[in-house]
């Protein structure tokens, strides 16, 4: 019959203008393989996805073959290529919030890939959709649901519920799981594993994380500036370290801890959080009714000591952001106390507030969102000082900025730019030199490394940890990423559904877990060999 | 999101037309040289006319165009060049200033209601609503009833039929700048809600607000020319271009080119003012 590769890539390349994006790749898929597409944004993983797919902007010129179940795509029609993209390989995109139609109920988009390439009735359309949505672990779900009344992990089942629904020989996956929280991230992995093995398709899954790749594929192929550099069998990769990309692209994922723990010395607590309660008005369902409340966070207590870094871990809706607000006092809870120094900082109000202020910094997750686009990089910098009553004349600021932007390893002259000339590791040096510019007794970290890929997240913690090192910061490392805490946290809390279960030493913590919650969600957390 | 993610969205920002890149911009220069040509018109105006436009001469009436007459003259022998001149600087400048009322009201309206939310929000918007639900006409009827007809009342009619509008684009945009993690930043930084307003969501809304000035300061001018038409704009002598077209409608039969000037100076800088403002807002990247 048909050969047992599935999909032969042979010395692609691809130039857009100028600027060469691919270089030489070549790939090789066999059915019911999975091969892993690893490597740093920008390195070209995504452009050979949508290269095999023929989906490249216009102006691209590509070079080299793709052959897919011994077919040319190159030497494809436009028509032969639009049946090929859905019904013979499916794709997997990364965004769950933009993958979908949000006017369009899901079981409708399901069917609709079954109606694109197949004469099918849309009795027997809606039934495959039914299907499809059950194997990808929504058995039940209602078919006239809109996207926006799902969550972003059960819209991503969704999507891959479209691509896998004709069961097609070649599935693509470009960092499928990413935006999800880890427990989401480990079902997804396991489901489309099962999903394309027991259909004896192929599969490409790409990502930044060698650790979540490593999970389920045969094979990995490490990719740098358009180019493959490495491409072995996952097992061998992963026991000898062959390139030095690899290597570096290793040691980033398996986020060796950044420095010594240490025990609290007896040293006063900095920020203090006792039985904090938030909670938040529910919508009302009716003009009769009277609306309820959600509470987000439910008498939670923390502490965090002078130089110390508590790590604060839970997924998406544990009330983590919520509980970040009420230490920051944005928001005031609806019982307990916050004290900043000492001082009363949940319930101060004025100069006294603004005073406090100053002792307590945050960086915050998007590095996008983080900064008003048209503020250059000196005046967001030198925001803070707002919280002076006598904010210093414009020499000192000026050097102050300069002196912030060296701390965290960019130049005096990045000052005179804006945001968006900046890559987005090097934004968030930027949002930390801005807390750092008061040099505030605590920093809160909202998710500060999760938008960014390995490699720079790894630069990042070291120069945190280098920082509090040095000056003597305490930090609150607030985050659903259990390795990344435990890369920097002296001790950790762990919160779930508005409570703090587990707490300790980080050590004793991921190494002797007491509450189920943190045993489930450290056994969700992909990990290196 | 990786920096290649955010350069691809800004570049499908500018979404491909079916007009291509340089159609684009021969529009919006179209639209700049035809509003700039009126606003020069305008302000010579306030010094120089070819003639005297309130100048009646019987004698001279209903004249073909001619080198001392270019665009002719109406049935009392009044110039119409110097009358249409005249006519602009009255529509100009009715718009413009019914534009800043809008702006001046509208804009301050929309920072408060999207940065306090809750009770205050809720009465500024239902305001609003009521205020939106009264055509500039009939406002201007109402006022007419208080002040007399006269530009003033067409500048006071058009500019609180400006606010609402102002209102809602400002509060639409703010609330997602809200949402923005810089304003978050801010308020660690210890600024309130005003300041913030001020410094972070203000300028962000420019491009928005210059876009939407332009069309308001469009439809200012159909405004303008409809309540000069049924009498309640400008009041003669002052020339204006509604009345114009009011008084050649009863002689279309005797001399329809007398509708023709009016009518053709509004449509004129109806289109430029909609070019341009089509142009500003693809060149800041607004949808």
């Amino acid at each position: 019959m048909t050969s047992a590769t599935l999909l032969h890539i042979e010395s692609l390349g691809v130039s857009i203008g100028a600027a060469c994006v691919l270089d030489h790749v070549s790939l090789h898929v066999a059915r019911g393989e999975i091969l892993g597409l690893v490597g740093a944004s920008g390195s070209g993983k995504s452009m050979t996805a949508l290269a095999i797919l023929r989906l490249l902007p216009p102006a691209a010129r590509v070079t080299g073959s793709v052959c897919f179940e011994d077919r040319l795509l190159g030497a494809m029609s436009e028509a032969e290529l639009r049946e090929v993209r859905g019904g013979r390989i499916g794709m997997i995109f990364q965004e769950p919030m933009t993958a979908l139609n949000p006017l369009i109920r899901i079981g409708e988009q399901v069917a609709e890939t079954v109606r694109l390439h197949r004469a099918a009735g849309a009795a027997e359309a809606t039934s495959l959709a039914r299907e499809a949505l059950d194997r990808v672990g929504l058995r039940g779900i209602e078919l006239d649901r809109l996207p926006y009344e799902l969550s972003g992990g059960q819209r991503q089942r969704v999507a891959i519920a479209m691509a896998l629904v004709l069961s097609p020989p070649l599935v693509i996956a470009d960092e499928p799981t990413t935006a999800l929280d880890v427990e989401t991230q480990a079902d997804v992995l396991r489901r489309l594993e099962e999903l394309v093995r027991g259909g004896g398709s192929g599969m490409i899954l790409v990502s930044h994380d060698l650790a979540v790749v490593s999970q389920i594929t045969d094979r990995i192929a490490v990719m740098r500036d358009g180019e493959i550099v490495e491409q072995l069998p996952t097992q061998e990769l992963l026991t000898h370290e062959h390139h030095p990309y690899t290597r570096a692209l290793l040691a980033a994922a398996r986020l060796e801890p950044k420095r010594a723990p240490r025990a609290p010395d007896g040293a006063a607590a900095v920020l203090e959080a006792r039985d904090i309660v938030r909670e938040y008005p529910q919508r009302r369902r009716s003009f009769l009714r009277r609306a309820g409340t959600r509470r987000a966070v439910d008498g939670v207590s923390l502490d965090v000591h002078a130089g110390e870094t508590v790590g604060l871990v839970g997924e998406s809706g544990s009330g983590k952001s919520s509980l970040l607000r009420t230490l920051l006092a944005l928001e005031r809870p609806q019982g307990g106390v916050v004290r900043l120094l000492g001082e009363d900082f949940g319930a101060a109000r004025g100069g006294a507030l603004r005073r406090l202020r100053r002792s307590i910094q945050v960086v915050l997750q998007d590095p996008v969102g983080s900064f008003d686009p048209r503020w250059r990089v000196e005046q967001l910098v030198a925001e803070p000082y707002y919280a002076l009553d006598a904010p210093p004349d414009a020499a000192v600021v000026k050097a102050n900025v300069a002196a912030a932007l060296a701390e965290v390893g960019l130049c005096a002259a990045d000052g005179a730019r804006y945001p968006h000339e900046f890559s987005g590791g090097e934004r968030q040096r930027i949002a930390i030199a801005r807390a750092l510019i008061l040099r505030p007794a605590v920093i809160a970290f909202d998710e500060a490394v999760s938008a960014l890929d390995v490699l720079v997240r790894a630069q990042i913690l070291t120069l945190l940890a280098e920082l509090a090192e040095r000056l003597q910061l305490a930090y609150l490392f607030v985050s659903h990423d259990l390795h990344v805490v435990r890369a920097i946290a002296d001790r950790v809390y762990v919160m779930q559904q508005g409570r703090i279960v587990e707490q300790g030493p980080t050590e004793r913590v991921f190494r002797a877990p007491q509450h189920a919650y943190t045993r489930a969600l450290l056994a969700a957390t992909p990990q290196l060999a | 999101m990786s920096g290649a993610a955010v350069g691809g969205g800004i570049a499908s920002g500018a979404a491909p037309s079916p007009l291509g890149h340089s159609a684009r911009g021969a529009a919006f220069t179209a639209g700049a040289i035809i509003t700039a040509a009126y606003l020069a018109v305008a302000l010579i105006a306030c010094v120089w006319t070819p003639h005297d436009p309130t100048a009646i001469s019987i004698v001279d009436k209903l004249q073909a165009p001619s080198l001392h007459h270019w665009f002719g003259t109406d049935q009392l022998g009044r110039d119409v060049l110097s009358m249409i001149m005249a006519g602009a600087r009255n529509t100009l400048g009715v718009a413009l200033l019914s534009v800043l009322i809008g702006a001046a009201v509208g804009i301050p309206l929309g920072l408060i209601a999207a940065a306090e939310r809750g009770v205050v929000e809720e009465l500024i918007m239902r305001a609003n609503d009521l205020t939106f639900a009264f055509p500039a006409l009939l406002l201007a009827i109402l006022i007419t009833a208080a002040l007399g007809p006269g530009a003033v009342t067409a500048v006071i009619a058009i500019g609180v039929f400006n606010i609402p509008v102002f209102v809602r684009v400002v509060r639409g945009g703010a609330r997602n700048l809200w949402t923005r993690d810089y304003t978050l930043a801010a308020r660690v930084a210890g600024k309130g809600r005003a300041r913030i307003s001020l410094e972070h969501i203000l300028p962000n809304l420019a491009a928005l607000l210059v876009v939407q000035g332009t069309i308001q300061f469009s439809l200012g001018v159909i405004a303008e020319a409809g309540l000069s038409y049924v009498g309640l704009g400008a009041q003669p002598p002052s020339p204006s271009w509604g009345r114009m077209l009011n008084e050649a409608q009863s002689l279309t039969a005797l001399d329809p080119a007398l509708a023709l000037y009016p009518g053709g100076a509004v449509v004129l800088l109806v289109l430029g003012l909609n070019l341009l403002g089509d142009g500003l807002g693809r060149g800041r990247g607004l949808r």
